[in-house]
Parts: structure tokens; C-alpha cells; sequence
């Protein structure tokens, strides 16, 4: 799954949030819980001893005071109570505030151990907490439970939860806004360089400008260094090339100027070499200016292109009043302005010189290609004739004037972005010829445009 | 017809030049942008051929220069690149087509009349005019299909009058197309060519289509397609 550095981030930073948010109160309320559970053991453990402080024994037998010195023991609506159990189980005493305790408690005898334990009432009217320890009068052992209602534990506890949620939903919120500021501005210098990357594709901008994190630096420098080698030697090839075009056509048009005083078999065999030679020099020259750059990455959209070079077109063919039109939507390719202009320029020129009045251009747009189509009404092209007239040179329109390299010239640059031109008959008559280039995937041009 | 031509190579000039002239244009050569911007804003001129690569101010350069200074000429491009690019640009500064370098000199004269025909609003190389006719690239003229002989200078004239049919032309004005802007002539030699021209079409078809507008010059009065 190819998702983007920026969900990458988002999708970790909202699972680890989600655990926290899940974790964090279990964990609250667990300590809290206890905390307060240990609380109400100390201070049972306390009254028990309290009930045991205030017990005396006469003749072998456990004697109780009428009334306890804690009044919330001698109380019928409180909720602490305390009781006294013998070996058999028996009640031997229990305080005034008890009288309604009906537990189904019976008390366990283990030497050295207090039990703390949660009981519910039998008639569904709350829950105790129950401390129950074993003491030894003489030679009985007797257990003194004490026992409180779990009414304002429970309140406590539903309280700090309550808090607990809303301190953790704003401290949620909070973070959220500071995590998504804090990738939004940990990202910027990534955005920065993508947007440096695709101004100088544009040719907007010479180089990657400006200081990056050490992580992005020596990408940016890299890519400055590759930048400044592959556009050395581009320049270099187009110059050299352009050169020796300059240098070579100007003679080449005076060889074919100076030739007409000749007579008509020599003037027909040079002329014939110079024109070998332009188509050449013109095939070589043209390939260099639309070379293609190390990376193609901004997808170009193809109507302003296209309408450019038909309305050119319409001037240099204007005697001929073509009605072109040009329905491509927003199509977009991954080719560069140079790469489509030879492309378009080569194919339109052809459908306008030869068409007899009508040009139609249109196109289909593929997962990853778009199909453009260019029609025309003229003679169109015999099957038999169209995979020579896609070779370099090849040329079906012997009737008329042209460097007879531009479909060679089409051809071979398409081959090099693992597109395709295809020759097919049109439902206006003339040849409809059809060009497959790459486009960018659906899904990464929408993402791309965030 | 003043053509300017704007070529930085000498020899292709020098050739361009000679032909052109042999043709019956009067040329207007220079050797870089600058010189061809002056000649443009001093001379009348027809039509252009600029070479996009020039010394000094490019052809881009000055095909803008040209059309901001509301010339409306048209404009052919010479271009040894020929890339799209470069004649896209070119088209869309104001030039009207173009010639990709080495070119047969034939086809960059059959442009050249293509441009003017269009500039005058023909849009076929066979002018009609009633019984009349004009081959433009063949440079031949016609009464009711039948060949004329004219001189090279009365074709001249009569293609002018032809291309400027319904408008009054000025002795002053065709002088400038027969022997250009410099050369200092009488205007009894546009009075005596017309007149010779007149009794050529007249004889041949009973008509005569070139009218004298007193003081002001000649208007060719029949409607030409």
C-alpha cells in the first residue's frame, strides 16, 4: 500500500492516540479504585479495633458495652456496622446501627489474615465493604467484623471517572490540534522541496533554493548536483547539435540555391543529397530540442497545447478554411511542452496539409495514459502503407512538400516515454492517427492536488 | 512589391536578393534585426521574410518590434531549427507561415504570393476579374483563357492594380513597386506602361478595366475573386 508520508504519520499518531485514550483511564481508574479500597480497609481495620478496644471479658465470655464510643455505631440509619462472631459462627454481639444488615456473610477463620472483601445486601439494597478479624479472647477466637455501605466509594469513583473523561477528551482534542500542527509544520520542508521540484521541472526555477533539515539537505544538494549535470549536458547536446544544424543548413540551402545553374541530371542527384542531408540534420536537431529531461513528473494539460498549434496551423493553412476543433477536456500527460509540441506540431501539420477541410481532435483518458486521437477528412492512409510511413523518412504523401521525418521523429520519442502511435481509419474519411502517452495514475493526481 | 528581407548569412541573402529582384520584387535586404526593424519603419513595405536567427535583435524580437508598431505586412519565417517550438512562438508573435531551411527557392516564392494573395484577400492563386485573369504563381495573364504577352514590368502593374482592384493606385506608388524606393524616375513611364497595358487588354477582349482617377492615380474597376 502506497500511502502518502503525511497519512503514514497522521494513521501512527491517531493509533497511538486511540491506545492511550483506551489505556491511560483503565489504568486511572484502576489506581484510583485501589487507593480508595485501601482507605476504607484502614478504616474499618480501625473500627474493628475500635469494637475490639471497647470489649471486656468476664468469666471466659466476651462482654460488650451498651453503647459504642463511636455514636455512628449506636445509630439505626448508619451505614457502619459492626458484629462479633463466635467459632460456630454464631453472632455473639452486633452494634444498634446493624440491625437491618442481613448479609449471607459467614465469617473464615485464618489465623493471622483479615479479609477484606465487597458484599452484596441480600435484598438488593447496595453493597458492604466487610473487614473481618479473627482475634482470640482467652482460649475462644472470635471474629469482629466491621462493615461500611460502598454508597460514597462508588460516588467517588463515578465522579473521577466522569472527570477523568473530559480532562482526557479535551487533552485528546489539544493534542490532536498540536500533533496535526506540529505535522504540518514538521512536513513543510518536504511540501517546500516537492514544490521546488516541480518549479524546476516547469522550468520556473534553475535549482533547489533555500535551507532544508540535515535529513533533506543532502537530497537537496544531491538533486541540485544531478539538476545542474543532466540540464550541462541536455544544454550541451541541444547546443552542439543546434550548431551544427545552423552551420550546415545555411550552406545546404546555398548548395541547393547555387545548383539550378547546373544541368538537370547533376542538379537532380545534389539535390536529392542535400535533401538527404536536411532530413538528417532536421531529424537529429529536432530530437535534441524536445529531449527529454530526467524526470517527468507534473502532468501537463494538453488543450492549451493543442489549441496553439491549431490555431498556428489555421494561419499557415489559412487558405484552406479548416474547421478544426479540439475536444480533449482536461486531459493531462506526463510530457513535457517541448515533447508535446513536436509530438502535436508533427501529427496536426500532417492532418492540416492533407486534410480537406476538417480536423478533429479528441481523447480518452486510461488508468495510467491517455489516448489522443487527430482525424481528418483528407485521403487517409492505406493499411498497407502505415507501418512504412511510421519508419524515420518514410513518407506516403509524395505529393506534397515536407522534411518526410516527422512521423519517424513521433515515433521514436514516443518509444522513449513507453507511449504508441497508431494509424487507424477515421469516421471522417481521411486517417485518424492515435497517440498513447503516459498520464499520471487517477489516484495520485488527486493526491498530488492536496 | 518591397519585400524585406532580413538574413544574417551573406551569400543566402545575396542569392535571395537576386532571385527575388529577378522576379520582379523590389528587395529591401538587411543583415541583422536592427537593420531590418529601421528598414521596416522607413520603407513601405509588402511582405517580409525574416530568419529567426539574427544578430543583434532575433527574429522573435523583431516580428514583435514590427507588429507593435502596427504593421500589418505579412510575415514568412525562415528557420533553420525548425522545431515547433520556434515556429509556434514565431506564429503567435505575428508571423503568418514558414520556411524551414535548406528550402527550394520556388517554394518560398509560391509562399511569398500565397501571403500577398491573402493579404489582399484572395484566396486562391488565380485571380478573376470578368474576362480577365491572373496566374499569380505562374505570373501570366488571361482574357477569356487566352494568353496575354506582357512585359515583366506591365504583369507587375497589372498584378498590383489586380491585387488592389477597386482602390486608386498613385503613379508614385507603382513606381515604388517597379523600381523601389530609391531609384528617382518620371512619372511618364507609369503613364506610357499603362497605356501599353491598356491597348493589350483592350484588344483582346474590347474592354478596358484600367480607369485614370484625374490627379489621383489608377483604379482597376472590375471586381476581381
Amino acid at each position: 500500500m502506497n500511502l502518502s508520508i503525511r497519512l503514514r504519520l497522521l494513521l501512527t499518531a491517531s493509533l497511538t492516540l486511540g491506545g492511550f485514550a483506551i489505556l491511560f483511564p483503565l489504568s486511572q481508574i484502576a489506581t484510583f479504585s485501589n487507593t480508595l479500597e485501601e482507605g476504607e480497609l484502614k478504616r474499618l481495620a480501625a473500627d474493628a479495633r475500635t469494637v475490639l478496644a471497647a470489649a471486656g471479658v468476664e468469666k471466659d465470655r466476651l462482654v460488650m458495652p451498651d453503647a459504642m464510643e463511636n455514636p455512628r455505631f449506636n445509630q439505626l440509619e448508619s451505614d457502619l456496622i459492626a458484629l462479633i462472631f463466635d467459632e460456630r459462627g454464631e453472632v455473639v454481639w452486633r452494634s444498634s446501627s446493624s440491625r437491618h444488615f442481613t448479609p449471607d456473610y459467614q465469617p473464615h477463620y485464618h489465623r493471622d489474615e483479615v479479609v477484606f472483601t465487597r458484599l452484596p445486601m441480600m435484598d438488593g439494597a447496595g453493597d458492604y465493604f466487610i473487614h473481618d478479624w479473627d482475634v482470640e479472647v482467652g482460649d475462644k477466637t472470635y471474629s469482629i467484623v466491621t462493615g461500611d455501605r460502598t454508597t460514597n466509594f462508588d460516588s467517588s469513583l463515578r465522579t473521577y471517572q466522569r472527570q477523568l473523561r473530559l480532562w482526557l477528551i479535551a487533552g485528546l482534542g489539544s493534542l490532536l490540534v498540536l500533533l496535526a500542527g506540529g505535522l504540518s509544520w514538521a512536513l513543510r520542508p518536504l511540501r517546500r522541496i516537492y514544490r521546488q521540484v516541480i518549479a524546476v521541472e516547469r522550468g520556473h526555477m534553475p535549482r533547489l533554493e533555500g535551507e532544508y533539515p540535515a535529513e533533506l539537505e543532502r537530497l537537496a544538494r544531491g538533486l541540485n548536483s544531478l539538476l545542474a549535470g543532466e540540464r550541462s549536458r541536455r544544454k550541451q547536446y541541444q547546443t552542439k547539435v543546434s550548431d551544427l544544424a545552423h552551420g550546415l543548413k545555411t550552406p545546404l540551402a546555398v548548395i541547393s540555391e547555387t545548383c539550378r545553374n547546373l544541368p538537370h541530371d547533376q542538379r537532380h542527384i545534389l539535390e536529392d543529397q542535400v535533401q538527404r542531408m536536411n532530413q538528417l540534420v532536421n531529424f537529429h536537431l529536432q530530437r535534441a530540442m524536445a529531449a527529454r529531461p530526467a524526470w517527468v513528473i507534473t502532468p501537463l494539460p494538453l488543450a492549451p497545447v493543442l489549441e496553439k498549434l491549431c490555431g498556428s496551423l489555421d494561419k499557415v493553412y489559412h487558405d484552406k478554411n479548416i474547421a478544426w476543433d479540439v475536444d480533449i477536456g482536461a486531459t493531462e500527460v506526463l510530457v513535457t511542452e517541448p515533447e508535446a509540441l513536436e509530438i502535436f506540431g508533427n501529427l496536426l501539420d500532417n492532418a492540416f496539409r492533407l486534410c480537406l477541410g476538417r480536423v478533429q481532435v479528441s481523447a480518452r483518458a486510461g488508468e495510467d495514459s491517455a489516448i489522443v486521437r487527430i482525424e481528418d477528412d483528407g485521403p487517409g492512409v492505406p493499411e498497407n502503407l502505415r507501418q512504412r510511413i511510421l519508419e524515420r523518412g518514410g513518407r506516403a504523401d509524395t505529393q506534397n512538400a515536407g522534411q518526410g521525418i516527422g512521423l519517424g521523429l513521433v515515433v521514436e520519442m514516443l518509444a522513449e516515454m513507453d507511449g504508441k502511435l497508431v494509424i487507424d481509419d477515421s469516421v471522417l474519411g481521411g486517417a485518424a492517427f492515435c497517440v498513447r502517452l503516459p498520464a499520471m495514475a487517477k489516484a495520485a493526481t488527486s493526491f498530488l492536488r492536496h | 512589391m518591397n519585400v524585406l528581407i532580413a538574413e544574417d548569412n551573406n551569400l543566402l541573402r545575396h542569392h535571395l536578393v537576386e532571385r527575388l529582384t529577378g522576379s520582379g520584387y523590389q528587395v529591401l535586404a538587411a543583415g541583422d534585426g536592427r537593420e531590418a526593424q529601421h528598414l521596416s519603419r522607413e520603407y513601405t513595405v509588402e511582405i517580409a521574410i525574416i530568419d529567426l536567427g539574427l544578430p543583434a535583435m532575433d527574429g522573435f524580437e523583431l516580428i514583435r518590434s514590427i507588429r507593435t508598431d502596427g504593421k500589418a505586412f505579412p510575415i514568412l519565417v525562415l528557420t533553420a531549427r525548425g522545431n515547433w517550438q520556434d515556429k509556434v512562438e514565431a506564429l503567435q508573435l505575428g508571423a503568418d507561415d514558414y520556411v524551414v531551411k535548406p528550402f527550394q527557392f520556388e517554394e518560398l516564392e509560391a509562399r511569398l504570393n500565397a501571403l500577398l494573395r491573402r493579404a489582399a484577400g484572395f484566396t486562391r492563386p488565380r485571380i478573376e476579374a470578368g474576362v480577365f485573369a491572373l496566374d499569380l504563381n505562374r505570373r501570366q495573364a488571361f482574357v477569356a483563357n487566352e494568353l496575354v504577352a506582357l512585359t515583366a514590368f506591365e504583369y507587375r502593374v497589372l498584378e498590383y492594380l489586380m491585387l488592389h482592384h477597386k482602390q486608386t493606385v498613385s503613379k508614385e506608388k507603382l513606381l515604388v513597386q517597379l523600381y523601389g524606393p530609391d531609384e528617382e524616375r518620371d512619372d511618364n513611364v507609369i503613364e506610357v506602361l499603362v497605356g501599353r497595358l491598356r491597348r493589350k487588354l483592350e484588344a483582346a477582349s474590347g474592354i478596358n478595366p484600367i480607369t485614370t482617377v484625374r490627379s489621383r492615380g489608377y483604379l482597376f474597376d472590375v471586381p476581381c475573386h
